[in-house]
């Protein structure tokens, strides 16, 4: 029995007909079109869909979509001053060409090489970031045990966040 | 295997209580789903409505009451983990609770959800025996509490009926002085089952003995106590290292764990005398 619901995804309301066993990755990427959250799993084991729900990072693959109804959904769309788009009007509008720090700071660092693992981990580094603003590597490395990376070995990724860190401490904020 | 044909997420435990009763498919409860949504397939053959229990008030938050702590069943993983109320030995439930999954794992999952789809290795479980936790069960009938040794009947089989849902657990207060600890045995420091979990309480009593909790995870059917152990260490007058190393001899008989793709029997009963004795050595520290 589908189900009419409003998503919010990156402070922009987002009105889809999903069924009710539908996942929240699945709607992200193959109903909204927003493809930058990645299935690497789809059993909440790798990270890779990781988005933030009402300040939390949460596997998405785990999420049923009528249940994100009602919550603020922070996608990696949202990170690099996109204000969203809808696919009704085809837009695709960057208000800005910056990048947010986190992610400036993996590409300085090499951090991304196949990139499947990256939108996932740029949203949990701003969790981490946001709830602890200069982490230890050892309080890093604890943060991002949820997110698998096949390619790097962790170490670039691990460096990268702390100097995000260090960017955007102390005042500064994390957009 | 289940396939989730509808959803309802209703705003008050009698609606819940109610949809129980009345849905036109069997109902599966779901707070964080982080179990449930890995075994639901699209097109597979057990239609089930999904009942969404994570927002009902009354199942949420931490309490401190007269008695103890009131932990809602629908709260998350995330928050028993950082609780402020987890004062003192109650901080072994965080450290377990902890100790689930991954970060975005503890943010869905519910402390609830660990204890009612009841895997033999679950983390919070030994946690929750140790400290001698109590779970409150709600249905049309009324409600009803059942001490959690008795809760367990097998992988995934508690002694909830169909129409009940667990409301919260309870802890009560501790004896003086106790320190507890969990040990969680696994490959890596997140994401794995346990291959073996072992939750030890210690405390002291008036009259210079011990009382003792040891709670056992992934080696049996159920979580289950170790009361071989905790009789031998009621009565010794001191917990050296020849009454530790009997203790632990005693825990892992007491296990009966299988082979699996994490592990063998012989190995997880290897780590269960390996893991009592060393939560015994560090406890029997702590409280000298």
């Amino acid at each position: 029995m589908a189900k009419e619901i409003v998503l919010t995804i990156n402070g922009l309301p987002h009105p889809v007909r999903v069924e009710p066993d539908e996942l929240l990755v699945d709607v992200l990427r193959d109903r909204l079109w927003l493809t930058g959250t990645k299935k690497g799993c789809g059993t909440g084991d790798c990270g890779a869909c990781t988005v933030i729900m009402d300040g939390r990072p949460v596997t998405s693959c785990l999420v049923l979509a009528v249940a994100a109804e009602g919550r603020e959904i922070l996608t990696v769309e949202g990170l690099a001053g996109l204000a969203g788009e809808r696919r009704s009007t085809g837009e695709r509008r960057p208000t800005g060409a910056s990048l947010h720090p986190i992610q400036e700071s993996f590409i300085e660092h090499g951090a991304v090489q196949c990139g499947y693992c990256t939108p996932g981990l740029l949203m949990m580094a701003k969790a981490i970031l946001d709830a602890n603003p200069s982490p230890s590597e050892e309080q890093v490395r604890a943060g991002i045990a949820g997110n698998l990376c096949r390619c790097t070995g962790y170490s670039k990724i691990v460096e990268a966040i702390l100097a995000a860190g260090e960017k955007m401490a102390p005042e500064g904020g994390t957009e | 295997m289940p396939a989730i044909v509808d959803y309802v997420r209703p705003s008050s435990v009698q609606e819940a209580l109610s949809v129980l009763e009345t849905a036109s498919a069997p109902v599966r409860v779901i707070a964080g789903g982080t179990d449930l949504l890995t075994r639901v397939r699209p097109d597979a053959p057990d239609p089930v409505v999904a009942l969404d229990i994570s927002a009902l008030a009354e199942l949420a938050g931490i309490e401190r009451e007269a008695e103890g702590l009131r932990i809602g069943a629908a709260t998350k993983l995330a928050d028993v983990a950082s609780s402020d109320l987890l004062t003192g030995v109650w901080q072994v439930l965080a450290c377990g609770a902890g100790q689930v999954g991954s970060p975005q794992i503890r943010n869905l999952a519910t402390i609830g959800g660990n204890v009612c789809n009841a895997s033999p290795a679950a983390d919070t479980i030994p946690c929750l025996l140790i400290l001698g936790a109590e779970a409150e069960a709600v249905s049309p009938r009324g409600r009803r509490r059942i001490a959690l040794d008795e809760f367990f009947l097998g992988p995934g089989r508690t002694v909830l009926a169909k129409d009940e849902i667990l409301a919260a657990v309870y802890i009560p207060e501790p004896w003086p002085g106790a320190v507890a600890t969990y040990l969680k045995h696994s490959p890596r420091r997140a994401m794995d089952l346990a291959v073996v979990g072992v939750g030890v309480l210690l405390a002291r009593t008036a009259a210079g003995r011990f009382e003792v909790r040891i709670a056992l995870g992934a080696v049996a059917p159920t979580p289950l106590r170790a009361t071989g152990a905790e009789a031998l260490l009621r009565e010794a007058a001191r917990l050296d290292d020849t009454v530790i190393h009997e203790a632990a001899r005693l825990a892992a008989q007491a296990a009966v764990p299988i082979d699996d793709v994490r592990a063998s029997a012989e190995y997880r009963t290897e780590m269960v005398r390996t893991l009592t004795a060393r939560a015994l050595r560090r406890l029997s520290t702590n409280l000298a």
